[in-house]
Order: C-alpha cells, then sequence, then structure tokens
C-alpha cells in the first residue's frame, strides 16, 4: 500500500471530519465554528505543502509568500481600487501564479538547501516588507475589507463562510488524493526520490516542478485571500516566521504524504494553545514542548508512515549506551 | 558616519560568529540549527543574571554565562538533534526540530528574565576613543578584536589539531571518518558545543554595546543565517566576510533609511545572491555534503 | 525491426586536468549486447553519463539512428528510446512495486491534468491498461508476487531486477545496464544473463558495463575494454579476450584471474 492511498484508517477518520462539519452548525457555538472556519483555511495551504513537499519533495518554505499576495492582493485592490472581490481573488491569484513562475522557478533549480534558503529568505522578506512599505500600510494592516457575496447570499454570515470554507478544504484534498495517486503524483514522487532518475524514465523534470509550484501556489493564494475576506483584514503578521513554522507543523504533525494528516495537523497546531489559554507564554512553551515530543517519538507525524527506525534506543547517544550496557552487567 | 561604520562592523562580527556556527555545525553534521541566534541572547542574558544576582566578579559572569550557553547547545545535540540524526530523517524534520528548541529557548527566557531589555557593563571601563569627531565605545573595538582572534583560534584549531582534523574529516564524508575510527557523532557534539559557547561569548560581547532582550536571538538567528549564505555557506572566511558585509549595510540601512527596512534589505540581497551565485562571496562551488 | 545503431565517435571529457574519457568510439547495435569492461576510474561510468545527456562531451559525436544526440536533455534522450539502469539500484521512495513499474511507462500516459482532476473515461481505460501491461511485466521478470509491496522492502537481488524492469517498460530501442550484476548471487546472475539474452533477442541494442568478467564474455557479443579513459580494445569478444594487452591491464596473469573467480 502506498503512502497517498486512503486505508481504512484514513478512510475512517476522513468520515469523522466530514461528520463532525455536518453536525457543527447545529450543535457548536460560535467559536466551534470560527476554529473549525480557521483550520478550514490552513488546512488548504498545508494541503499544498503536502504536494510540494511532500509528494514533490520541493523544500519550498514560501507558501506563506503566495498567501500574503492573495490576502493583500484582495484588500489593496478592494480598497484602493475598488474592484469587485471576487475578481480581485482571481487577480491576485494570477499574480502569484506570476509570482510563482518567475522567482519560485529559478529558486527550485537550486538544490537541497540552497532551495530552503532560497524561500525561507522569500517568506522572510514578504513579511518584512509588508511590514515597512506604506504601500501595505505597514504594521498597520488594512482594515474593512468589504465582504464577499454571491447574489443574495451574503458570506459575513459565519455560517455561510464556515461552508465555504470547508467547501475549498474538501476539492484541495480532493485535488490532492487524485493528483498523487495519478502518474503525475508517481512522476513528482521520482523526482522527489532522485531527479535524475525521472529525467531517464522521460519525466521533464522542469515541467514538473512548475507545475507543482503553481498548483501550491494557486491553493496557498486562495486561501490567502479567502482569510482576508473572513477576517475583514489583512496584516504582516499574518505571514511572519510563525506562520510559516506552524504551517510546516501542521503537515508534520499530521504525517507527511497522508491524506488526512493536514486537517488533523491543523486543527491540532489551532486547537492544542487554546486549550491551554490564559497563560499566554505558558501556553506557546507546552506547545512547543508537546512538539518537540511527536518530532522524536513519532518522526513521521501522527498520520505518517514510519520509514525510519524509532526505537527508543535511537534516541540515546552510543556513549550513554555503552555505559549503561556496563553498568547492567 | 564614522561611528556608524563601528557599530555595523561590531554587529557585523557578531554576525560573524553566529555564521560560523552555522558553518561549522553544517560542515560536521549536515545539519543547519536554527536556534543559533539564541545563543547570543542567552549568552548575553545569563551573563547579566550571574553578574546581578550573584556575587561573581565580572569575568566569572561571563565564563558562567558561556558555560550555561554551552549547556543548551550540548543538550540540543544530545536529545534532540542526535537521535533524529541517527535515524536519517529528512532535512527539514531535523530543521523544524531546532527551530521548535529555539523557540522554547526564547520563551524561557521570556518567563525567567521578563521582557525588559537589559545592559552590561563594558569589558574594560572607560575605554573609549575618539576618531574624527565621534566619540567610540571602546567595546566596539573589543568586539571586533576578540572576533578576530576567535576566527583566527577556530581555523587554526581545524587545520592544526587533531580535533580539528578530525572535524574536518567528517565534514567531507561521514561514513569515511565514521571507518577511519572517528565518532562522528562526538564530532557532532563537539562543534555543537564550540558553537554555542562562540555565540554565548559574542552575547556577553554585544550586550555592552547594544542591549539585550528575549527577542533579539531570531534576529541574529536570521541575519547570521544570511550572512553565511552571502559569504558562502559552509566557509570560515565566508562567515567573517558575508557578516561584516551584512553588519555594515545594516547599520548604515538602519541609520538612513528606517530599521524596518534591515530585514528588506538583508533578504533582498539573498534572493538576489541566490539567483547569481549560489556558492557566496567566497564560497568554491562544492557539491551539498551530506555528511 | 530496423537495426538501431547508437554510435559515439572520438568522443572525449575532461575534469580539470583529467581525462576521464579519451576519444573513444564504439558501437551499439540493435539485437546485440556489447560489454565494456575497465578498471575502476577508466571512464565507463562517464560514458553512460555522457550518452544519457547528464554529462556534454568535450568533443566528438554521440548519434542514434544517425541524429546527433549530443548535447541534448536527459529527458529528450530517454524519449528516444535510450535508457539506463543505475550503479545503486534505487526504487522511487514511498511507491510499490508496481507503481514503479507504472512510473516507468510514464511516456505512455497520455491524460492531461484537467482529465486526471476530472477522472474521465478516457483517463481511467488508459490508467488501467497501462497498469495491466505493469502488472505483465512483473511477472515476466519474476516479481509478480511483490506487486504491492513497498519497492523499498524490496531484497536487494529483486531491486536490481526492478530496477532493470523499470527502465524496460517503454520499451527502449537502447539499454544501458550499469554493473547490473554487482552484488548478485550465483542464481541472480544466471537469470540476468537469460533476461539479457531475451532482451537482445527482442532486438534491444545492449549495453552491458560490468566487472564480472566470466559474466561479460559469456554474454556479450561484442566488447570494449576501456583502462584510464582510452579504448585499449574492442571488438568480437572471443578476439578480445585473447588479445595480451587486455589480459595484462585488466585480466591480470592467469593465476591472478584465477583468484578473482574464487572470490566472486
Amino acid at each position: 500500500m502506498s503512502e497517498t492511498t486512503l486505508g481504512r484508517f484514513q478512510a475512517f477518520v476522513l468520515a469523522g471530519i466530514v461528520l463532525i462539519c455536518l453536525l457543527a452548525p447545529a450543535f457548536g457555538t460560535r467559536l466551534v465554528i470560527y476554529n473549525l472556519t480557521i483550520i478550514a483555511l490552513y488546512a488548504t495551504v498545508v494541503i499544498s505543502l503536502n504536494l510540494l513537499l511532500g509528494i514533490a519533495g520541493q523544500a519550498s518554505f514560501a507558501q506563506t509568500t503566495f498567501m500574503a499576495i492573495g490576502g493583500y492582493g484582495l484588500a489593496i485592490m478592494t480598497k484602493q481600487l475598488g474592484l469587485n472581490p471576487w475578481l480581485s481573488i482571481v487577480l491576485s491569484l494570477g499574480i502569484s501564479i506570476l509570482v510563482a513562475v518567475v522567482i519560485g522557478m529559478p529558486l527550485l533549480r537550486l538544490r537541497g538547501h540552497y532551495l530552503s534558503m532560497g524561500t525561507i529568505a522569500l517568506a522572510l522578506g514578504t513579511y518584512s516588507f509588508a511590514n515597512a512599505s506604506s504601500f501595505t500600510n505597514g504594521g498597520w494592516g488594512i482594515s474593512g475589507v468589504p465582504t464577499l457575496s454571491v447574489g443574495t447570499v451574503s458570506f459575513r454570515n459565519p455560517l455561510n463562510f464556515y461552508i465555504l470554507a470547508w467547501v475549498i478544504c474538501f476539492v484541495s484534498l480532493a485535488a490532492f488524493y487524485l493528483l498523487a495517486n495519478s502518474h503525475i503524483g508517481r512522476a513528482w514522487r521520482a523526482l522527489s526520490t532522485r531527479a535524475d532518475i525521472a529525467a531517464t524514465l522521460c519525466i521533464d523534470v522542469q515541467r514538473y516542478k512548475l507545475m507543482v509550484l503553481v498548483i501550491a501556489a494557486s491553493m496557498a493564494s486562495l486561501s490567502g485571500s479567502f482569510y482576508v475576506a473572513y477576517a475583514h483584514f489583512v496584516g504582516p503578521d499574518l505571514y511572519d516566521i510563525s506562520i510559516m513554522i506552524n504551517l510546516i507543523l501542521m503537515l508534520y504533525v499530521g504525517g507527511v504524504r497522508s491524506v488526512v494528516g493536514p486537517i488533523i495537523g491543523a486543527a491540532f497546531v489551532i486547537l492544542v494553545p487554546q486549550m491551554a489559554a490564559g497563560l499566554e507564554h505558558y501556553q506557546n512553551l507546552i506547545f512547543y514542548a508537546l512538539l518537540l515530543a511527536v518530532i522524536l517519538v513519532k518522526p513521521s507525524g501522527l498520520f505518517g508512515k514510519a520509514t525510519e527506525a524509532r526505537g527508543i534506543d535511537s534516541m540515546i547517544p552510543l556513549w550513554l549506551m555503552a555505559r549503561l550496557r556496563t553498568r547492567s552487567r | 558616519m564614522l561611528l556608524i561604520l563601528f557599530v555595523g562592523l561590531a554587529t557585523g562580527c557578531v554576525y560573524a560568529i553566529v555564521a560560523m556556527g552555522y558553518s561549522l555545525e553544517y560542515r560536521t553534521t549536515g545539519v543547519v540549527n536554527f536556534s543559533e541566534g539564541n545563543y547570543v541572547m542567552i549568552g548575553g542574558f545569563s551573563t547579566y543574571w550571574f553578574h546581578t544576582y550573584t556575587s561573581l566578579p565580572y569575568p566569572l559572569a561571563i565564563l558562567a554565562g558561556v558555560i550555561v550557553t554551552t549547556l543548551l547547545g550540548l543538550i540540543l545535540w544530545t536529545f534532540i538533534v542526535l537521535p533524529l540524526w541517527r535515524r536519517r530523517s529528512p532535512v527539514y524534520v531535523i530543521l523544524l526540530g531546532t527551530i521548535v528548541y529555539g523557540a522554547i529557548l526564547g520563551i524561557l527566557a521570556l518567563l525567567l528574565l521578563g521582557s525588559m531589555p537589559q545592559t552590561l557593563p563594558p569589558w574594560i571601563p572607560g575605554f573609549e576613543l575618539d576618531i574624527g569627531e565621534s566619540r567610540v565605545q571602546g567595546q566596539y573595538i573589543v568586539i571586533i578584536a576578540a572576533t578576530l582572534l576567535m576566527m583566527a583560534a577556530v581555523s587554526a584549531a581545524l587545520r592544526y589539531t587533531t580535533l580539528g582534523r578530525a572535524m574536518r574529516a567528517c565534514a567531507a564524508s561521514r561514513e569515511t571518518s565514521e571507518l577511519l575510527g572517528i565518532s562522528a557523532e562526538r564530532m557532532g557534539l563537539v562543534s555543537f558545543a564550540v558553537t554555542a559557547a562562540l555565540g554565548g561569548l559574542a552575547g556577553a560581547m554585544i550586550t555592552p554595546a547594544q542591549f539585550t532582550s528575549a527577542d533579539v536571538g531570531l534576529s541574529y538567528g536570521v541575519f547570521g543565517f544570511v550572512a553565511a549564505v552571502l559569504g558562502g555557506f559552509g566557509t570560515m572566511s565566508g562567515a567573517l566576510v558575508g557578516g561584516i558585509l551584512l553588519g555594515v549595510v545594516n547599520a548604515f540601512v538602519g541609520r538612513y533609511i528606517s530599521s524596518n527596512y534591515q530585514t528588506v534589505i538583508a533578504f533582498a540581497m539573498l534572493l538576489a545572491l541566490l539567483a547569481v551565485r549560489p556558492q557566496g562571496i567566497t564560497g568554491r562551488s562544492w557539491e551539498d555534503s551530506e555528511a | 525491426m530496423k537495426t538501431s545503431v547508437l554510435s559515439l565517435a572520438s568522443v572525449s571529457k575532461s575534469y580539470g586536468g583529467v581525462r576521464a574519457v579519451q576519444n573513444v568510439s564504439l558501437s551499439i547495435y540493435s539485437g546485440s549486447v556489447h560489454g565494456l569492461i575497465g578498471p575502476n576510474g577508466a571512464g565507463k561510468s562517464t560514458l553512460i553519463g555522457l550518452i544519457t545527456g547528464f554529462i556534454v562531451a568535450d568533443s566528438g559525436q554521440i548519434t542514434f539512428e544517425e541524429a546527433r544526440i549530443d548535447g541534448r536533455p536527459p529527458a529528450d534522450i530517454a524519449k528516444l528510446g535510450i535508457s539506463r539502469t543505475f550503479q545503486q539500484a534505487t526504487p522511487i521512495v514511498g511507491l510499490t512495486v508496481l507503481e514503479n513499474i507504472m512510473v516507468g511507462l510514464h511516456a505512455e500516459y497520455r491524460a492531461s491534468m484537467a482529465s486526471v482532476l476530472f477522472r474521465t473515461a478516457s483517463m481511467r481505460h488508459e490508467a488501467r491498461a497501462i497498469r495491466e501491461r505493469a502488472e505483465r511485466l512483473l511477472q515476466d521478470f519474476g516479481l509478480g508476487d511483490d506487486a504491492d509491496a513497498l519497492a523499498t522492502d524490496l531484497p536487494f537481488g529483486k531491486l536490481r531486477f526492478l530496477e532493470i524492469a523499470r527502465s524496460v517498460a517503454h520499451r527502449p530501442k537502447t539499454l544501458l545496464l550499469d554493473e547490473p550484476a554487482a552484488g548478485l548471487n550465483a542464481a541472480e546472475t544466471e537469470r540476468l544473463g537469460g533476461l539479457i539474452r531475451n532482451l537482445s533477442q527482442s532486438g534491444v541494442g545492449i549495453l552491458l558495463v560490468d566487472h564480472d568478467v566470466p559474466f561479460v564474455f559469456g554474454l556479450c557479443d561484442t566488447v570494449t575494454v576501456m583502462n584510464f579513459g582510452s579504448v585499449i580494445a574492442s571488438g568480437p569478444a572471443s578476439t578480445v579476450y585473447q588479445e595480451s594487452a587486455v589480459r595484462e591491464a585488466y585480466l591480470g596473469a592467469p593465476e591472478a584471474q584465477q583468484e578473482k573467480l574464487e572470490c566472486s
């Protein structure tokens, strides 16, 4: 069974998620609906990361850049240019794709660590630019972003937006599943394993890298736009380094390359800190400590397929092991 | 103007030390440790604590600060990086581990020592130079001198001592050096400890000149990283060149444009460099060594 | 079947001061097996890299079916029908054995991304047909029972066969085998030999690079011997085997050769 198939356990979990989504409006409080909406929006980005990093093996950390383009694009185009919100979302998407091609593709030519470094630089640079520039209204952000509506359906109603967010999320998940389990997904896996091998199997490496980058950028841009449409506000803090870290954590905790992982991971990272709410710094501390525990104990994440040995003895350094052995003799 | 140059050189030296740390650890273990910058913060803060709350004389307080930092580096290596490294976890997992560790350290510092920026007394009291029309704090000179000494010492150690040669062997190939009886794990331990110690010392040095607070760790970590790549990731001379360059540019940008733009310009430089010459200013074109 | 010829004419490649490949010429004909032997560092792997487009030659020509292929990117060369295996059998991580073969058939997929996303009938039909083809291929290679296992779980010998199966899946005209027998036991080596013979009989032109001397000379129609980047002997297998220069440089004195046979 390959990693991206929907095994029985994951299918069960997925059914559970769908059930929760259906029942929440009837039984959940406003906070629950709010949280679930946010989870859906972030999960969409994590799904894109699952495709880009998990399947295609491109260690690109610049998804927040595309989220920012989507978010700021919507805000600036609607407020400063007076464009229709839906049009703004589509135009921002176009800009994201353009940036992905123009900046992203040259970066993807870099190998290994340089790719990570370059994309981290892009992501952090986007944040600092948003913070510093008057074009984006600096640290103040842009508020009063108008609501989305379709005909008479206004998405100001949190329930409507909740549905919209989850529709987007599930559509992205379906796209991920279909692509990952197709010849395209397998080509990406080949590319991820070793690019030379992919080339000798007639796979056009550059084209496939471009494909996955554009898809990932698009998902991130859309998520970014819709988030801002939901919050009616955009600011640099939505795209800073901790968000970038959180995205990777969400992917990781849920299990890289798994199907339900992104949603579970997003839920974990968003909900767990809230459980220790009110303790502010301790809350972050507990959260990070828990994360560290997951990383060390289950290195492939909660739903990932473990490919490395994870016995407890691999956690103890050799010199300590030697000491312990001689002592027990 | 000259003053700005000195400030730039001094902060550049701290960046250079952090950059050197990245390079040292990366060459020996193949791991990029994103909690580097926190060593500077911890060094400064713990020295401050020892100086203020214990009766240790100043030099010993500095030493204590360095020891605390080194211990934290050892903890990172032994309990976080090493288990993942031995399991040959993918690169981004180890990266993630170091980032999370760094975040924890930052929060702990905040909780234990508060959010107020703190400072320390200068190393050589009353040491000030009149250069041109400006009065330059002697501490800046101390930093520059100390950094040059440190880097020379590390380079010499790498080249001439047995331990240094063992580390370089490890950097070249993990498997081969294992076969030669060099414990890659011990080399990793040494590189992490040395990096932490030097970072802590840098923190103790820069705090008298500028304040330190719980959140500078990230900033030093990021700028140190950019400096490392600018100069040539993985090379010692590159760390120095990149650090000084970035420090000076930052100082001037901060003074003449705005401190907000420091990061923007730093990253723009980085992106431009990666597009044109990924191996950095001094870097030779060496392949990614999966140590 | 047309006699496809892969030809190298006076190909050279240097790295810095080191001449990895010097003035090498050889030809591979369809339906025949051409051996390439030589000590480590003789330039064999560089040659494969040159043919498959990963390395660009400094001088000389490489032609395939009378068209020049040197300087073209690897994916293009692969599409022309030149396939290769790697010294280290590298299965694609995370995929099953069957899926690995299906990647080998990548060029056969015509479905666009849109048809994948909308699960069109033609896409499903094509996917099923290719899947069946992959299953048949696995059976031919004796890996039928392992179809659903994760490729990385296979033992070493089977990985080798998977590597070869993957590289012949899309029916290449020419196959470059980079030390396929390394690490295989006697039974596996014999099976490999049979496999190579079958492939060449079906019309594939094969370049066999290996250290196992009896294996190479037992299987190949023609052999090229290299040392220090140059060809030191080339021609029909039996002739080359006799040449003293070859014996000295590579095979060594008869006693040393006996040692070699005992060790393998």
